[in-house]
Order: C-alpha cells, then structure tokens, then sequence
C-alpha cells in the first residue's frame, strides 16, 4: 500500500508541473490610447441668403452693347460664400469658362477674366477668398479683345469652376 | 509624443460657373507562467522583461494620442493621423492587436463594430513585426452627417503572447 501511495503522490507532483510549466501567459494590455478631434459641417458655397449652391450663372442681360469697342463687359454682381472653410483667408483654385462669344462673336479664352470683390483675375489657378461672408464675383470679358461693341446672347462652351479642397 | 499627420486632403466643394443668362495599462508587469522552479533553469519561476512600448522618437510612452484633428460630415469613415510604435520585451512568439471600444461623435453613440484600429493597415501583426516601428491608425465607420467632438471609452494595444 505504501509504494502505492509513493507513486501517486510523485505522480501527482509531476502533473502540476506540467500543467503549471505549460499554462498559456495571459495578454497584455501594453498601452492606452486617447483620442481628439471634432467633426463640423463641411465646407459649401452658398448665396448670400445662406442656401447651398452648386452652380452660379452669370448675367449679363443687363448691359446694353456699348459705342465703345474697347470697354470691359461685365455681367451683373453674383454675390456668393465659401462657409466652414478650415480658415481664412483661404484658397480656391480657378478654372475659368471657356469657349465663350457675345452673339456671333468669339471671345478669345485669355481674355476671360474673373472677378473677386473689384479684383480682376487673369490665369487660372490659386484665387484667395478673404473670409466666410458674401464675396462679389463677376465675369468680365476684358477690353483688350474690343467686345464692348458686341451684341447678342452671351454663352461659354465650356463651364469654370472654383473648386475648394479639403 | 511624434504624430505623423495622415493625408486629409480628399474632398472637394466645387461650383460650376458659366455666362449664360440664367487608460494606463499594466505595462505587461509580469510576462510568462508562474512555472515551479527547476534546477538550472534560469527562467523558471521569473518575472520576465515587461513590454516597454516606444514611439518614433524612440521615447517610452505608457499612452498615446490618436488626433483626429477637424474632419467634416460629409465623410463616412473618420481616420485618425497616424503614429509609430514599436514594442520591445516581445522574446516569445504571439500578436498585437487593438482594442477597441465604443466611441461617439457629438451626441451619437458608435458600436465598438464599427471602430478599426490599424496595425500596419492590419487588424493583428504578429510580435516579431512590432519589434520595429509600425503604424497605428483609428478608423470609426458609418459616421455620415454626424457632428461634434470624437471621443471613445479606452482603447488598448493588445499582446498576446
């Protein structure tokens, strides 16, 4: 009885050993984490009412073709805001229209010019808006090219666009 | 605490013009069994290196900020800027995961099911990769038109040996 009981304690000795030895280490939890930030409205163009706007059409219905072939044409005043820009001043980038003509005259594409707040722009490219309230935008078909004269329906082949980037 | 600004440039709000009229963690304290003591066996019985965590300016950090900085409401997922860790005392073989919680936006509650936590654009990386720099990132999913401050209930980086 006594070798039997020998054995069993020895072999129990060597069973905790094993499961003790092989026991899986716990995981770890090596570093906490923290976050930050916020989420706003986005940037939108809008009137000057405050509505969303996604095209602006500029008028030039109310100028009559003037005795002077070499004055500026300018369409009406478009007042529009660039609202929930990351900060101000920003930049947008310009591409003006093209393809445009005054009735059966063409307007040659560099002499499309846009307007910021009296401000007239010539290249497309970087275009700053001064803040988030209402900007006055014009397009102008510039003197050099003697459209002052011209009448008839004015049209653009192809669209400009003011593109923010966020 | 280096964080490496991810790329947010990603959106864009053009208009079109024409003419016509018209929590501290453990830190790993006690790494390995608690195995019986075995003659000649240093290991036996120790209490091996903790896993000591770093960032990419090879300082030891024991937590870390995710900034998400200001994103805006018109995306569906919000990531984070990204960040460089790399963990040492990772001897034994396993992987790292994240572990992630709840989080919220403003007033609205997201299921833990749609916050990512990114390990070299993984889930889990195995150990013996986190022993360099890897990056971390947290994504938070199906977060369209919600607005207001990002927080989340602890967010942990996981060994599992």
């Amino acid at each position: 009885m006594r070798p039997f009981l020998l054995f069993l304690i020895f072999f129990s000795i060597l069973l905790a050993e094993f499961f003790c030895t092989t026991k899986k280490a716990l995981a770890d939890d090596v570093l906490s984490f923290y976050v930050s930030g916020n989420v706003l409205a986005p940037p939108t163009w809008q009137t000057a009412a405050g509505a969303d706007l996604t095209a602006m059409a500029f008028n030039f219905s109310s100028r009559l073709a003037d005795a002077n072939a070499t004055a500026n044409v300018d369409s009406s005043v478009f007042l529009a805001r660039l609202v929930n820009a990351a900060s101000y001043p920003t930049t947008v980038l310009l591409s003006r229209p093209t393809g445009c003509g005054i009735g059966p005259a063409v307007v040659t594409d560099s002499h499309v010019q846009f307007v910021v707040n009296g401000t007239a722009t010539t290249a497309n490219g970087a275009l700053t808006i001064p803040s988030s309230g209402t900007q006055n935008f014009v397009l102008r078909f510039a003197a050099v090219g003697g459209y002052g004269n011209k009448a008839g329906t004015v049209s653009c082949g192809q669209a400009g666009a003011l593109t923010y980037s966020y | 605490m280096t964080a490496k600004k991810s790329a947010h440039t990603c959106c864009y709000v053009t208009l079109l013009f024409g003419c016509a009229i018209g929590a501290l963690s453990t830190i790993g304290a006690i790494n390995g069994s608690p195995a019986l003591a075995k003659n000649g066996d240093p290991q036996a019985n120790a209490i091996m290196a903790p896993y000591q965590v770093f960032n990419e300016a090879g300082q030891e950090v024991i937590s870390a900020l995710l900034p998400f900085g200001t994103q805006f409401s018109d995306a569906t997922t919000l990531t984070s800027q990204t960040i460089q860790l790399r963990i040492t005392g990772t001897d034994t073989g396993g992987t790292v995961t994240g572990i992630t919680r709840n989080c919220s936006v403003g007033n609205r509650n997201i299921s833990r099911r749609n916050v990512r936590m990114l390990l070299d654009g993984l889930t889990t990386i195995s150990i013996s990769r986190a022993k360099s720099l890897f990056s971390v990132v947290l994504k938070i999913d199906n977060v369209s038109q919600y607005q207001g401050a990002i927080a989340c209930d602890p967010i942990t980086l996981r060994v599992n040996p």
